[in-house]
């Protein structure tokens, strides 16, 4: 599959991912992927095991799709362009696979220092500072959050228990890292309370206002 | 907030009974903290599932890579096979082309296909610089085993150098460049004689017996440093049986 030589432009790709294309938004994966495996000793401080290389692959690639998919790297007059820490649009000089690189090595050095948060990079992490109080500009806060902010165990518990339905039990018993189902229900509350502090305050800071209800 | 999130996760879980989520659908009316609170829940549920999603399409194409992968595997190692193969198929035929003559017996018994081993030829005896395109593609077509073309262009040079007078030496004649001609004279005779060794050999090769023996009957006479070899090879055929 790796032969397969598609001319898919990076603007192409922006497109792809906010419209759901999943066939372009394949052969992006399977472009990244060879390039990424490729490239990956520059990436990795320390040699690593495949599986691990793909695992921060997969990691990364999702990050990018996040943030393409909430319009944080975005299409200007047909030009990529991404927000920048003062929350305007800035064009983006690399392409989106040498940026999978650069996520790459900010979570893998996340990961060597055993560190469970994504570090706030400005090279990363855009600011926002949309004051529109559109449902969608509150839920690419919300994605933002879930994808770098979010603690990985945090992800793995809200995972397993918002998508895909798992009782406390049956996630006791897929996470040997509980021991006990109140320390996974303190667990799962501590991740929610701070996954919702942080959404606030990115709402705020970006002087958004949620007004649902009467 | 933790008690209004354990009410949120029971209605969306559908954990609630019809008047519990009668209640809560009337509670997110008017409870303002609630109702965000339910909202941000939503969009997190709608984050997370978006996400696992996604890491599921990526576990879908890299088992359809594997798979694809795994259909290629013998045709890609079949390829390989293909060309290693016929690597070393040829490594073993061009390895016996450069072996085999100096594989065979001294001698064998048979008259009509007379296997001779040749001896290693050294490309330093040809002295004739103008000359060496033609002698070192003579010794490679002996490395090949094409006797035939060898002699054939051995016969061809061989007149050049039995005057003595081959094109270049006249050219440096005309050019009144005398000690060149002594040097060039000197040089051509010398292949002149290295190329008559030759001769000999490739025509003992190629089971040409008798005309071999008409040049080594003279040539074992013949001062030079393929003298000693070409009397023994002489006596050796002399002595064989086939030739009493």
């Amino acid at each position: 599959m790796n032969s397969h030589k598609f001319d898919i432009s990076d603007e192409d790709v922006v497109n792809a991912i906010q419209k759901d294309d999943e066939l372009i938004c394949k052969y992006f994966y399977i472009d990244c992927r060879s390039y990424f495996l490729a490239k990956h000793t520059s990436v990795f401080t320390l040699k690593s095991r495949e599986l691990e290389i793909l695992d921060l692959f997969q990691e990364s690639f999702s990050l990018l799709y996040c943030e393409i998919n909430s319009k944080r790297i975005d299409l200007r007059d047909n030009h990529i362009v991404r927000k920048d820490r003062t929350g305007e649009y800035k064009p983006m000089t690399a392409s989106l696979k040498t940026y999978l690189l650069s996520i790459a090595k900010i979570k893998n050095l996340e990961l060597s220092r055993n560190i469970d948060v994504l570090s706030i990079n400005e090279a990363i992490i855009p600011s926002l500072i949309d004051t529109n109080e559109d449902n969608n500009e509150i839920y690419d806060i919300v994605n933002y959050c879930v994808n770098f902010l979010l603690p990985d165990r945090c992800k793995h518990i809200l995972t397993l228990f918002y998508y895909e339905r798992k009782t406390l039990d049956e996630i006791l018993s897929i996470r040997k890292e509980n021991n006990s189902k109140d320390g996974l229900k303190t667990s799962k509350s501590k991740c929610m309370s701070k996954l919702k502090a942080n959404i606030l305050s990115e709402l705020q800071r970006n002087n958004i206002a949620i007004c649902y209800g009467k | 907030m933790g008690n209004n999130q354990e009410k949120i996760d029971s209605y969306l879980r559908h954990e609630f009974n019809e008047d519990e989520e009668e209640g809560f659908e009337k509670s997110i009316k008017f409870d303002r903290n609630l109702n965000t609170d339910f909202e941000l829940t939503k969009l997190i549920s709608k984050s997370l599932s978006k996400r696992a999603f996604l890491s599921k399409q990526m576990s879908r194409w890299e088992a359809e890579l594997e798979q694809k992968e795994s259909t290629n595997f013998f045709s890609r190692h079949f390829k390989k096979i293909i060309i290693v193969g016929t690597g070393l198929a040829a490594s073993i035929i061009i390895g016996f082309l450069i072996i085999a003559p100096f594989y065979n017996s001294d001698m064998t018994e048979s008259k009509e296909k007379y296997a001779y081993r040749l001896p290693y030829f050294d490309s330093t005896d040809y002295l004739a610089n103008d000359y060496r395109i033609y002698t070192s593609q003579i010794d490679s077509l002996i490395n090949i085993v094409e006797y035939d073309k060898a002699l054939s262009m051995i016969c061809l040079i061989e007149k050049d150098f039995e005057t003595f007078k081959p094109y270049a030496n006249i050219e440096f004649v005309e050019a009144g460049l005398e000690g060149s001609e002594i040097s060039g004279n000197t040089n051509y005779q010398n292949d002149a004689y290295v190329l008559r060794w030759r001769k000999i050999n490739v025509l003992l090769a190629l089971g040409e017996i008798d005309d071999a023996l008409n040049v080594l009957n003279e040539f074992k006479d013949e001062d030079g440093k393929f003298k000693e070899k070409a009397q023994k090879l002489y006596k050796k055929l002399m002595e064989s049986e086939d030739f009493e």
